[in-house]
């Protein structure tokens, strides 16, 4: 055993100097660095408002020009919205998540890095634009036409978009770990009912991530062609409409707002729950409201429109659901009360953290009421009474709750105990210096005052509302501080946490603080939604469910999962509804190719902004290189296939191909990403009236329809692919593997030959820039496909026998899927609706 | 397998994952289809002045909002095979083993789905379609 054991310590060790910092992929490191770089990000946010109330704490003040404060301002807003609250989430998320599923680390941990460094290079290339005298001017919203080429000439909203979408794409890709990590890799006997809220608070955050920020990368996307003149999807003067802008960025904008709120409905669940001592008052009403949020949550987005000119009725329907919304929040309020009542209260700094962002997140939700209404609205549009609800909203519901999951988990995260006294004072501190902060905007925005004006005159009524403001503002920033200073002295001279401090209820609190890199060597049974008050409960005979102990075969998985593996890292996959152990999967122990990726993309990225040839080869060039070595096969996976066996076997088998495999499950979220951007370009068709004749003339039909054909054709070789793997047929594998590329290799060809060759003048035409973000996304949607089904050949060529391999086939057929049905969809688009319609 | 395990697999046998998935997200799903449907229907009916806009949404509304019920139902079918007996209000607070909590969850988001629709259709009764002064 004490082999075994010290086996287990080197597979789960971290490596060590400055390469190995750059190598490690696990999750709880990478969640520190996350975390630190989020709170920096937040502190940089800060000072940026701080500039901000300064300006405006007198009248006719000219401390900022009007220019640096329209600079200073979008900067508040794209570094509090994507720089700091959403990373800083998915880092709670990245650090929190194994441990309360009880598993060892995420699923992708070589993603997880991804994330985090291109997060990182993201942010400070956008910060970058302040040493160029360049940062972004135009909103964290962006608006065309002031955001086009014609009236925002120089680099700065380049700057804004394009490092924008660095971030996006870690957002995407924290996105993909939670919903593999909380489907899948859970502690067994956990079953999807036993999942703690804060796990089905990410999971669903998760999904509102592949379906909010989908359409904001598109849009972005489209902004930068058009500033590039390459394309007129906003341009109107081009045939372009402006108002598609705002249609994607509020698709994503709104729920934007529940994905930062419905995390902290996770984090306040579990702090009040804990220091109520009592489980939620009805968990199955809580999880409902968190799922049905979300699915509203989608449609409020024109609520930010109203202003457009939209007709009655269609309003109508937005106000239903903006209005509509208010009942599952409500539910959650309501359940926490009720839990907090029928409880005994421990009155700890996270709950009073957690009560004071309640209190405060129900008065922005009274006046998100108002403001859903469109007579209301039509009246505080664009005036500061907006920002007041926005921040009651923003701070209440996300960043009190943040600072309570802080004092909460911070003892699990350093071994020590945060200040009770300091932590009392900040809380109130901040929640005085909040209110007289952003109260008072409330009455100025009531009494006229716009939004993103650099200063006002005297006597214009203001001058009070703007003072009392101001001196709010530097008393919340002094109770940010006071946490600080709690954090400096607890990691100091803080008491030792133990492993639960709080006597709380989840998983996490059963390893010791700070958890081991591992986390759970021998991995833990539950039985119950409260598995650390389970034991108790089973004492005092008052368990509210009626659970069978693990059977003998989960014994025996758990027995077989103890201090191992040692040669290679090992987690275990688990059925999604029932949580019963299912398969063990390897994961890599460290990586070099996600750091590489990362300054590649970012390289790219930047010579896209300057549009610096030698510049965006260099970061395809990395970025290629990089992922040569991310695929390269790794030794300690043949380690895994000589010790587990395939499915079928009596033990677990290896999760490694086929729909068993977290890679599978990744690529069906990849799979629901491309949905979604498809999507996305179809409505922008039909938006910019793109069901016109111009389209039958300029994309030849013929060469899309054989294109479109073939590719339906290819689903069988892909499929009978599959079925040879079943079957271990060595030749058979090659053969329809060959086949499929082959077919794939032809509809591509085709399909770039009829947009090349289709007269198509995106550069003068929203409408063709529309049919050509249709066709263009299908050619894209092809590339990526060719390039997985190229690596496949690779593999079968030759080792066509190995799982390895077998892998990326597997995971290439459910894109090939999507890649055909996606070539019907923009085939019909394209030439159907337009002779039919 | 011991007792609750028997049970549990007793209530999900013969369902498909289908069927639960409808019997869960299906009220949703019908609510999401219901909200773009109309807002897209209303806006090209104004663009095209088609006259029958008001009723073509009003059907749409019809047809998801019997959608969300016929999931609501479906749910509520399942939950009552899984149950074991248990009463409504016991399972509110704790429902008997995870498909009775799942189908509990399809139940109540159903109704909630199949309200929300209504309420929009409302609007397609009461409100002018294209502008304020177009009924």
């Amino acid at each position: 055993m004490e082999d075994r054991k010290a086996g287990f310590e080197w597979a789960w060790s971290q490596p060590t100097g400055i390469i190995g910092i750059l190598r490690t992929i696990d999750n709880i490191p990478i969640a520190q660095r996350y975390m630190a770089t989020g709170f920096g990000f937040f502190v940089l946010g800060g000072l940026l408002a701080a500039l901000m109330r300064i300006q405006l704490g007198t009248p006719d003040n000219t401390f900022l020009d009007p220019e640096t404060y329209n600079q200073v301002f979008t900067m508040h807003g794209t570094t509090m919205m994507f720089l700091f609250v959403i990373p800083f989430i998915e880092a709670l998320a990245n650090y929190m998540l194994p441990l309360l599923l009880g598993t060892r680390d995420l699923p992708f941990p070589r993603l997880t890095a991804l994330s985090y460094w291109t997060y990182l290079f993201g942010g400070l290339l956008l910060y970058s634009s302040f040493l160029f005298g360049l940062a972004p001017d135009g909103g964290w919203f962006a608006y065309v036409p002031l955001s086009n080429r014609q009236w925002s000439p120089g680099l700065n909203l380049d700057w804004w978009d394009i490092a924008l979408s660095v971030a996006e794409v870690a957002a995407m890709g924290a996105a993909a770990e939670m919903i593999v990590a909380v489907l899948r890799m859970r502690a067994p006997g956990m079953s999807i009912n036993r999942i703690p809220v804060f796990g089905w608070a990410m999971l669903v955050t998760a999904f509102m991530i592949i379906f909010g920020f989908t359409p904001l990368i598109v849009g972005t996307l489209m902004l930068e062609l058009d500033r590039k003149g390459l394309t007129n999807f906003f341009v109107p003067d081009a045939g372009g409409d402006p108002l598609l802008w705002q249609h994607l960025f509020w698709v994503f904008g709104h729920p934007e707002v529940y994905i930062m709120f419905l995390p902290a409905v996770g984090i306040v669940t579990q702090v009040v729950q804990t220091f109520s001592r009592r489980p939620v008052v009805s968990y199955t009403l809580v999880v409902l409201a968190i799922v049905a949020t979300a699915f509203l949550s989608f449609g409020l987005w024109v609520h930010h429109m109203y202003a457009t000119g939209l007709s009655p009725l269609a309003m109508g329907y937005f106000a239903a659901a903006s209005t509509v919304i208010a009942i599952p929040t409500g539910v959650q309020v309501v359940g926490w009360m009720a839990t907090l009542w029928s409880g005994r209260p421990l009155w700890r700094t996270p709950l009073l953290f957690a009560l004071a962002g309640l209190v405060i997140f129900v008065l922005g939700g009274i006046t998100g009421v108002m403001v859903a209404s469109p007579p209301f609205d039509f009246q505080a549009h664009d005036t500061y009474f907006v920002v007041a609800h926005l921040h009651y909203v923003l701070i209440g519901g996300t960043v009190f709750p943040l600072f309570a999951g802080l004092y909460y988990w911070l003892p699990k995260i350093t071994g020590r105990m945060m200040g009770e006294r300091l932590g009392w004072a900040s809380a109130l501190t901040m929640f005085v210096g909040f209110n007289l902060a952003f109260f008072p905007m409330h009455l100025a925005g009531l009494a006229g005052m716009p939004r993103r004006v650099y200063t006002y005159p005297a006597g214009a009524g203001l001058e009070t509302y703007n003072l009392l403001s101001t001196i709010g503002a530097f008393i919340f920033a002094t109770g940010i501080l006071l946490s600080v200073v709690n954090l400096i002295v607890s990691l100091r001279r803080g008491a030792r946490a133990g492993n639960n401090p709080w006597e709380a209820d989840t998983l996490e609190w059963s390893v010791t603080s700070p958890p081991p890199n591992a986390q759970y060597a021998k991995l833990p049974v539950v039985r119950d939604r409260h598995p650390l008050w389970d034991t108790q409960w089973r004492q005092e005979r008052m368990r509210p469910e009626e659970t069978p102990a693990p059977d003998q075969e989960m014994k025996e998985d758990v027995a077989q999962m103890d201090h191992w593996p040692t040669r290679w890292r090992g987690a275990l996959v688990v059925t999604v509804n029932e949580g019963r152990p299912l398969a063990v999967v390897h994961m890599p122990r460290r990586a070099l190719s996600p750091f590489i990726a990362s300054v590649g993309l970012v390289t790219l990225f930047a010579g896209l902004i300057v549009d610096y040839l030698p510049v965006i080869w260099t970061g395809a060039a990395l970025v290629g290189a990089a992922m040569i070595g991310w695929f390269w096969p790794l030794s300690s996976e043949r380690a895994a296939m000589e010790e587990v066996g395939r499915p079928g076997a009596d033990a677990l088998p290896l999760a490694q191909y086929g729909p068993i495999a977290n890679g599978y499950w990744g690529t069906w979220v990849f799979v629901l990403v491309l949905a979604t951007a498809l999507v996305t370009f179809v409505s922008s068709y039909f938006y910019l009236g793109g069901n016109i004749r111009v389209g039958v003339e300029t994309m030849p039909a013929t060469r899309a329809g054989l294109a479109t054909v073939l590719l339906f054709v290819g689903l069988a070789p892909m499929f009978a692919a599959l079925r040879a793997i079943r079957r271990e047929r060595a030749g058979a594998i090659r053969v329809t593997v060959l086949a499929a590329f082959a077919l794939a290799a032809i509809h591509l060809w085709l399909l770039l030959h009829a947009l090349f060759g289709s007269g198509l003048a995106p550069a003068t035409s929203g409408r063709d820039s529309a049919i050509l973000g249709v066709a263009g996304f299908q050619a894209v949607v092809a590339g990526v496909l060719l390039v997985m089904l190229a690596v496949s050949v690779l593999w079968v060529l030759l080792r066509p026998l190995d799982g390895r391999g077998w892998a990326t086939v597997w995971n290439a057929s459910v894109v090939y899927g999507f890649a055909a049905a996606s070539a019907v969809v923009a085939f019909a688009v394209l030439h159907v609706v337009p002779r039919v319609g | 397998m011991s007792q609750g395990q028997t049970e549990q697999a007793a209530g999900t046998a013969g369902t498909s994952a289908a069927r639960t998935l409808f019997a869960v997200l299906g009220g949703a799903i019908a609510w999401a289809l219901h909200f773009l449907v109309s807002y897209a229907v209303v806006a090209i009916g104004c663009v095209a002045a088609w006259s029958a806009t008001r009723l073509a949404v009003a059907a749409g509304t019809a047809a998801l909002a019997a959608l969300a019920l016929w999931s609501t139902v479906v749910a509520w079918r399942e939950w009552r095979r899984s149950s074991d007996d248990q009463r409504w209000d016991a399972a509110l607070s704790e429902p008997r083993g995870w498909y009775s909590w799942l189908t509990t969850v399809g139940v109540l988001l159903g109704m909630t789905s199949v309200f929300t629709i209504v309420l929009e259709g409302f609007g397609t009764l009461m409100l002018p379609l294209c502008g304020w002064n177009v009924r």
